[in-house]
């Protein structure tokens, strides 16, 4: 009746005024299609059906009231089970609510449950979730992708309508690029990280998945702003574009950095690329060749920076406060705290922390963790100078469309090396936006990406926007 | 660079509190040679009196107004810890005998 293709929040208000089916039918719906299809495609660690239908009772004039959504499982959201898909927080209930959340409730948000990811987001597969993998909803033989793999695969398979992820390096846009989505992440302190379980915190930033660029509209006008529980969100009220879409810049132009398009790109992603690309060119759109670092050097600098404050994030958990408590007996409470840990962390969580602690050691931190901020800094210039010369910034999302299961086998550094053409923008804290733009020779998704300058959430919106329906034309 | 030996794991193992069964430790000394292998691409780059950036939003000293407000109580506090006592957090002894 209502699954059969993908709906947007704009469209099912639509539907829901012209009476085309009622909430509690669509709920009913995409609840059955969860029941049916989630034990295989292992979106959802848990699932919130009973609070999803109080939430028909909330208000119905709010603009996200009936719409079916998921939340990554690292928002803390009141009284619901908030794992971060690892076992140390397998039994943690929150306490308190994430911004988005409570931003998401007060506008009547119908969640319908918490989406699997790499554990504490390390990874850019779910193969690092200590619980499951999520598959791909084109092809079950592949990732969804990662971080955020749940919540793209929930959108996927009609499972919700929106969902919100978060982003370190790509884990919204990678996942929304393979699994066929809108991923959008705004500059860094735009949505606040309060009550987002951290992993890097110069560069964590909630991000949302969609079918739509309007749709991305509306959930940004609710979700950004200043949060006084977060010093680093920026002093800016909510942010409402929703009515400003249609006003692109006219004589746009888009720089196109030819390290993000040569040979270490699959060649059916760079040709799908370039040819949508060429439509917006077609509209009078400029492009213009443009000179980047090359992105190799993002992936030491993320590498660093996140794996550091990794470790000093999840330095937090002891086991005894909340958390795995092993029942071995240790004698001191250090020992105790070591054991919790050593338990309930899985591999990547423990290597990650490691080499964290190693880069900011006495001795190793001016050869890493500081030269690592040092090259952050080149790389924000490096943005800058090409934003002297161009609106924005486009290039493919992920070099390669979907990879198989057991892709991350013996590759301690997999989510590092798939997020290369991310990592960049999310070192410098810029907006950016991945677009579905066609499909490889497997069928599988390809997205294309565009980055604006800080704070230039517009000009990535707008571009999107048109991109979009000259993609749909 | 120097590769990083066992022992060397080892004790970065024992700085994060994180406990690691012995014959697992030679996969994390593989694994952390190959991350510092790959971040070791950056050397070659000059940053000689380039600032470092620790943060990209410009903001600083964000104080909100010395007022009191409500926060967890005692109890929300301990909701998820695994033994408490008397409203408070139960552990092992700190010091050994």
């Amino acid at each position: 009746m209502i699954k059969n293709k993908k709906l947007t929040i704009k469209q099912v208000r639509k539907d829901f005024a012209n009476k085309k089916y009622t909430p509690e039918e669509l709920l009913a719906d995409t609840i059955k299609t969860i029941e049916t299809h989630d034990s295989k495609y292992h979106a959802f660690v848990s699932t919130t059906f009973d609070e999803a239908r109080d939430a028909l009772q909330s208000d119905e004039k709010k603009s996200l009231w009936g719409i079916p959504s998921a939340l990554k499982d690292n928002f803390n959201w009141i009284g619901t089970k908030t794992t971060a898909s690892s076992n140390i927080l397998k039994n943690y209930i929150s306490p308190y609510n994430a911004t988005v959340t409570q931003r998401l409730l007060d506008n009547s948000a119908c969640i319908l449950g918490k989406t699997n990811m790499d554990a504490f987001a390390h990874g850019s597969s779910t193969e690092s979730s200590d619980f499951f993998t999520t598959l791909n909803p084109f092809d079950d033989t592949r990732v969804a992708g990662g971080s955020s793999g749940g919540s793209a695969t929930a959108v996927g398979l009609n499972m919700s309508v929106y969902s919100i992820g978060s982003e370190t390096a790509g884990s919204v846009r990678g996942p929304a690029s393979w699994c066929g989505l809108v991923g959008f992440a705004p500059t860094f302190g735009r949505i606040s990280r309060y009550g987002v379980i951290a992993m890097g915190s110069s560069l964590d930033r909630p991000g949302v998945m969609t079918n739509s660029v309007e749709d991305v509209a509306i959930l940004h006008k609710i979700l950004s702003g200043q949060d006084k529980y977060d010093a680093t969100s920026i002093q800016e009220p909510p942010q409402d574009l929703t009515n400003e879409l249609e006003n692109h810049k006219r004589n746009l132009k888009i720089g196109l950095p030819k390290q993000y398009f040569d040979d270490r790109i699959d060649p059916d992603v760079l040709e799908n690329v370039l040819e949508s690309i060429k439509l917006l060119e077609k509209q009078g759109a400029e492009l213009v060749d443009i000179d980047l670092l090359d992105p190799k050097y993002s992936i030491a600098v993320y590498t660093v920076v996140q794996r550091s404050e990794v470790s000093s994030n999840l330095a937090r958990i002891d086991g005894i406060r909340y958390g795995h408590f092993s029942e071995k007996n240790a004698e001191t409470l250090l020992d105790q705290i070591a054991l919790n840990r050593g338990e309930g962390f899985g591999h990547e969580a423990i290597q990650r922390s490691m080499t964290g602690a190693y880069t900011l050691s006495s001795g190793y931190y001016d050869a890493y963790y500081k030269k690592a901020q040092q090259v952050r800094t080149l790389i924000i210039r490096d943005f800058d100078k090409a934003f002297e010369n161009v609106d924005v910034i486009m290039a493919p999302t992920m070099p390669t469309t979907a990879p198989k299961l057991g892709v991350t086998k013996n590759n301690p550094i997999f989510g590092e090396l798939a997020d290369v053409l991310t990592e960049p923008s999310a070192l410098a804290g810029l907006p950016c936006i991945s677009i579905p733009t066609g499909y490889d020779k497997n069928g599988l998704p390809i997205g294309t990406q565009i980055i604006g300058k800080q704070f230039d959430e517009k000009s990535v919106l707008t571009t999107a926007h048109l991109f979009e329906k000259l993609l749909n034309n | 660079m120097t590769k990083i030996d066992n022992e060397t794991t080892k004790s970065v193992a024992d700085l994060i509190k994180i406990h690691i069964d012995e014959e697992q430790i030679p996969l994390y000394s593989e694994n952390l040679n190959t991350a510092i292998d790959a971040v070791n691409t950056f050397s070659d780059l000059d940053t000689k009196d380039v600032p470092i950036t620790s943060q990209t939003v410009g903001t600083e000293n964000i104080m909100r107004d010395d007022i009191v407000e409500e926060g967890f109580s005692q109890e929300e506090a301990l909701t998820n810890a695994h033994q408490t006592k008397n409203g408070y957090f139960l552990v092992r002894k700190v010091f050994n005998d």
